[in-house]
């Protein structure tokens, strides 16, 4: 026998908490890895999602927890629809996922915060307090005379510097959290084999893959979500992009803008497209649950959150224009509030995938363990089109 | 006894006309025999046939009818006048469905067939049945397991007594050893205890004044036959019963022998029954493991522990993954923070038992994976031990460390037990036997002394049997059975095994099965009282008449009767039990005196079939061929090969028998002395799953042909005439090969030399 023999310890502490975060199936799954077979991402050299569950039913924490392939799977739904057993495949990827930000949180505490509903209103109440104790300090806590002009009551200089430092913090823990995620994924894998692409290679190549969504391309049970993730995606991109060029702008007294400026046409743009995406994704999830995955309140906090960025953001846009003197402030507080939610406790949400995904892809192609996104998904032929409608739903009610 | 008057009506119906010209039938019948009435029609079996044969049955008081026309498989019902004896001919699957033309060939065929039906006619008599006197009712039930206790109140629901026979003092059998039951009915999810369970059937037991229960006895001698068993118990009452049904069940196979699994090499390495003990020994909170008294945090469930296994158990238990599933749970019932792992080979939880299996495996302290177990041996400086399993779910090679290692083993009948024991008896007085003719000492003191020493062999039933005490049994010692047609039947008429005895079954099939043993029981007892057959000739009234004068006690029928029917005087003479018997006729086949015989079907009504063939001379180059073909699955087969029109040779004249087994040796030298160029037959698959619905009737009309072709060369003439064939009823579009093989055969060994003489 040349294979190691490994002591198994499972932590049934961990099955327990897996089953409370949203893969509450897991144990359901009696390995027959039709999950595996379907997936249009699991790469045939190590299929996924079979594995993960049974080391999840086993309570196999530690080797789950320096496991790229919960990244891989793109939460599609095939696996669930083809489930015979309603073992929810997706939805124990996604709880992974959801273990692993935790796992990697850098401080801790963030990510024990961030994984919790019920520590959300603490989440809130930072950035609200931090807000109101700059306004305090350098504001006049008191809405200005005259046309809406944010200007006047936010001390915009010392919201960005609180801002930019907070989110230099963030990006640090991320990168301590990415490195350790790196790391654990690399020993676990071992040396990767001789002629395997660089890291940067491999890094630059998932990136770009990222900017076309290739992967999503491929599911089949929920197609809109290519569309949903690729708008918002860019549409995200563009917003960020020109907030930044803005605040330079702010600095330089060249705020605000004409609607007709070419970088407020961007935004503008940017925005509707980010909102649209942000829409269809909640489409879907309000629509299909069961095939698309069952949301937890980690994945609406993220949602919400980003919905509220983009709505709120052109609720400011509108109160200016508008000149709602009553309300503009308390809008522009909000959006502040969201904005700062959003991006300085990146590292700890959800929107934390946009590291680990990334690493993990790369992982993968270094290990010659990616899929190879140039061949045709749909050759040969999809072995469930002739199948009869999967019976997966509320399975033990049909007894 | 009235004039015996014959009519013989002939239908030319469903293409039977086209290729025997009736008429012409008819016109031989009535130059040949002149029988009373002779008619054609052209629908018997419609209202206006039917009314007809009941008209001229009337008016002429016909006693005797010939019916040719179609299958005697067909019609039953239609072609049965009162008390007149019918006799069928298969003009049309047997002769018009399978003739190529109707031709010369075909006619001959026809004219011999019903020349045979006519002389088996005229050789009948009619059927006298034999009653049992005072056929009694009551059923011993031996056992007082949950299987026997439900046997024994299935019998009160339908009114019948019955006498359950327990060994132990108290009702319950191996339920009561466990800590907690599987579920055995719907919705399969969750256990039951054993107490309430056996009490509630406890209960109605004792309500029940159908039901006598004999606690802390055994059957000591069971004489008699179906109807009629005198049972003598232990503690020296004696009682009648009718019928009987085992439900003496399994035990589990002995882990000794499991020494490879790491059985012996630590007191926390214990058997799936240990489980049982220690599980209700721990009371409230974790179970203990056996060597220090610790709680066992993680234990580990060993499964198909010598099952599957040729070199233990090469068979299936049925329930051993469904009570490592229930011991899982309960250990964690138990202790919340226990880890329980289940290596399997396959998870078998039949049918909904798949309710219970989601269950367990719901749970997050339950694991489960397949994996094949190498090594169970106890950790070095600790006091765990090491449960190593390869090519496991997780893709790895695993080591479980664990508190408790479970081998959960496999079960098997008690019959094993006696029928091993009773192998080791003989084996020892043999060796013994041959030590003292060695020694010059006399064999048969000898065997007496040893025979005395060793004591009576163990029994169950002990039966009075002159075949032996006890069920016999077949593969891994379970009760033989013609499995395959009659689940419930064992090799002795009006004894069913029920539950897990019978073969592996889980708790919800034996449920059943008690029921349905006991159904079987009474339905024995019922044909018994009007004097018929049980299975599988179910209602058939006629049953073998033993000329006594001539026989010279050869013991052949009281050695090869499938079901011990025959008991045997000092002598050596056959002592019939009518209500035992199948009616296989096994017992005519090997008489070699033809001292056996059937009122409708003996060694003489076929012999005056079989010579009822005319043989054309050599000359006319049309030989003959017989066949003897056994009811039941050779001639359904040749009548599925009628309905699909497949052709035959019309040379061959077939003969339907009870079973090959019947086939005696003299129809063999009848029909070759006859002139008859060959003979064959077909009969059921013999040996490892045999089919044979006697067993193994077949089997012997194989050995019996073997003789008859040694006979044959001593004849100068070539053993080729003569062939066996197993066939299946799937089998029967091989019939038209197998007869064009043997034709071709016979025309190279050429016509027979005693044609004409």
């Amino acid at each position: 026998m040349t294979e190691e023999r490994r002591v198994v310890k499972p932590d049934l502490a961990f099955v327990e908490e897996m089953q409370a975060a949203g893969a509450g199936d897991l144990k359901k799954c009696y390995q027959c890895a039709a999950c595996s077979a379907v997936c249009s991402l699991s790469p045939p050299g190590a299929p996924y999602p079979r594995r993960q569950m049974i080391l999840a039913q086993w309570g196999e924490k530690e080797s789950l927890m320096a496991d790229p392939q919960p990244w891989l799977c793109h939460q599609c739904g095939d696996c669930q629809a083809a489930c015979p057993r309603g073992a929810r495949p997706g939805d124990v990827m996604a709880a992974l996922r959801r273990a692993q930000v935790a796992r990697y949180a850098r401080p801790a505490i963030l990510g024990k915060l961030a994984g919790e509903a019920k520590y959300l209103p603490i989440l809130f109440a930072a950035p609200v307090a931090l807000i109101g104790v700059l306004l305090a300090a350098f504001g006049l806590l008191r809405i200005p005379e005259g046309p809406v002009h944010y200007g006047a009551f936010f001390p915009h200089l010392h919201l960005n510097i609180a801002f930019t430092t907070l989110l230099l913090l963030a990006l640090v823990g991320a990168c301590k959290g990415a490195r350790d995620f790196w790391n654990a994924i690399e020993e676990q894998a071992g040396p990767a084999p001789a002629g395997a692409p660089s890291f940067y290679k491999a890094y630059g190549q998932a990136f770009i893959e990222l900017l076309a969504h290739k992967r999503f391309a491929r599911c089949d049970v929920n197609k809109s979500r290519y569309y949903g993730h690729l708008l918002a995606l860019w549409g995200f991109a563009v917003l960020l992009v020109v907030t930044a060029v803005v605040v330079v702008y702010a600095v330089l007294g060249l705020y605000p803008l004409e609607l007709s400026h070419p970088l407020k046409i961007a935004g503008n743009l940017g925005g509707v497209a980010f909102i649209a995406g942000c829409l269809i994704i909640l489409k879907d999830r309000l629509a299909d649950p069961e095939t698309t995955g069952r949301p937890t309140a980690f994945d609406w906090t993220f949602i919400a959150v980003l919905l509220g960025v983009g709505l709120s953001g052109f609720l400011v846009q509108a109160a200016r224009l508008g000149d709602w003197r009553t309300i503009a402030y308390h809008i522009y507080f909000t959006h502040l509030v969201l904005v700062y939610f959003l991006l300085i406790y990146f590292p700890y949400t959800k929107f934390a995938h946009v590291i680990y995904r990334l690493l993990a892809i790369a992982h993968a192609k270094t290990r010659d363990l990616d899929i190879d996104l140039r061949s045709d998904p749909t050759l040969p032929e999809d072995p469930r089109k002739n199948l009869p409608e999967p019976q997966n739903q509320k399975p033990e009610q049909a007894a | 006894m009235a004039e015996e008057k014959t009519g013989v009506y002939i239908c030319s119906g469903c293409g039977v006309g086209d290729r025997l010209d009736a008429e012409a039938l008819s016109k031989t019948v009535e130059e040949e025999h002149n029988p009373a009435v002779l008619k054609t029609h052209p629908c018997l079996c419609g209202e206006e046939g039917g009314a007809l044969i009941a008209g001229d049955v009337e008016a002429e008081g016909l006693s005797k009818l010939c019916v040719a026309a179609c299958s005697a498989r067909v019609f039953h019902d239609r072609f049965s006048f009162g008390e007149a004896l019918v006799e069928r001919v298969n003009l049309r699957e047997h002769a018009a469905w399978i003739c190529e033309t109707n031709d010369e060939d075909a006619r001959m065929l026809g004219e011999d067939y019903l020349r045979m039906g006519l002389a088996r006619l005229a050789k009948r008599l009619p059927l006298e049945p034999c009653f049992e006197e005072s056929v009694e009712k009551r059923l011993l039930v031996v056992g007082g397991g949950t299987t026997g206790m439900r046997a024994a109140l299935a019998a009160a629901r339908i009114g019948r007594p019955s006498t359950i026979v327990e060994k132990s003092d108290r009702l319950g059998g191996e339920a009561l050893s466990l800590y907690r039951l599987l579920p055995f009915e719907k919705p399969y999810d969750g256990e039951r205890d054993p107490e309430e369970v056996v009490g509630g059937m406890v209960c109605e037991i004792n309500a029940s004044d159908l039901i006598d229960v004999r606690l802390g006895e055994e059957p000591v001698c069971i004489e008699g036959a179906p109807g009629r068993f005198e049972v003598s118990l232990s503690g020296g009452a004696s009682f009648r019963a009718g019928a009987i049904v085992q439900a003496t069940g399994v035990r589990a196979y002995d882990a000794s022998r499991l020494g490879a699994l790491g059985f012996g090499s630590s007191p926390d390495v214990v058997t799936g029954r240990d489980l049982e003990r220690l599980a209700g020994e721990a009371g409230p909170g974790p179970i203990k493991r056996p060597s220090d008294g610790a709680a066992a945090r993680s234990v580990v469930f060993v499964q198909c522990a010598g099952s599957r296994d040729a070199e233990h158990l090469p068979y299936c238990s049925a329930v051993c993954c469904l009570t490592s599933l229930k011991q899982a749970r309960c250990i964690r019932e138990l202790d919340p923070e226990a880890k329980v792992f289940i290596v399997y080979r396959d998870m078998r939880t039949g049918g909904l038992y798949e309710a219970y299996y989601k269950k367990a495996q719901d749970d997050p302290g339950i694991f489960l994976t397949k994996g094949s177990v190498t090594a169970v041996a106890p950790a070095e400086g600790s006091d765990l031990i090491n449960v190593d399993a390869d090519d496991t779910l997780l893709g790895q090679s695993i080591r479980i460390e664990a508190d408790l290692v479970v081998l959960q083993t496999g079960l098997v009948p008690t019959t094993l037990d006696l029928h091993l024991t009773r192998e080791d008896r003989l084996r020892k007085i043999e060796e013994h036997v041959e030590e003292q003719k060695k020694a010059g000492g006399d064999g048969d003191a000898a065997r007496k002394e040893k025979e005395a020493e060793l004591g009576p062999p163990p029994g169950i039933l002990n039966l009075s049997y002159r075949q032996g005490p006890d069920l016999p049994v077949g593969e891994y010692g379970f009760p033989d059975s013609d499995f395959v047609c009659f689940p419930y039947e064992s090799r002795r008429t009006g004894i069913y095994a029920a539950g897990p005895l019978k073969h592996p079954m889980t708790p919800a099939q034996a449920a059943t099965d008690a029921a349905g043993a006991t159904l079987k029981a009474v339905q024995c007892v019922e044909l018994t009282e009007k004097g018929m057959a049980v299975h599988p000739r179910a209602g058939d009234a006629s049953y073998p008449d033993f000329f006594l004068q001539r026989c010279t006690q050869c013991k052949r029928c009281t050695e090869e009767c499938p079901f011990a029917a025959l008991d045997e005087d000092e002598k050596g003479t056959p002592k019939p039990n009518p209500s035992r018997c199948r009616r296989c006729g096994v017992c005519m086949g090997a008489c070699p005196e033809r001292i056996i015989s059937f009122k409708d079907y003996s060694v003489d009504i076929i012999a005056s079939s079989i010579k009822a063939i005319e043989v054309p001379d050599e000359e006319e180059e049309k030989p003959r061929v017989i066949a003897f073909i056994c009811e039941n699955d050779a001639y359904p087969a040749l009548d599925l090969a009628g309905q699909a029109r497949l052709k035959l040779s019309p040379f061959v004249r077939f003969i339907p028998v009870r079973c090959l087994g019947s086939v005696n040796v003299v129809w063999i030298a009848d029909s070759l002395s006859n002139g008859v160029d060959g003979v064959m037959l077909f009969g059921c698959k013999y040996g490892e799953d045999y089919q044979c619905h006697f067993i193994k009737g077949s089997e012997l009309a194989d050995r019996r042909m073997e003789n008859v072709k040694e006979a044959l060369e001593r004849l100068v003439l070539e053993p080729e005439r003569v062939v066996l064939h197993q066939l299946a009823l799937t089998d029967y579009d091989k019939i038209p090969t197998l007869v064009e093989e043997f034709m071709e055969a016979i025309e190279e060994a050429g016509p027979n030399p005693y044609k004409g003489m």
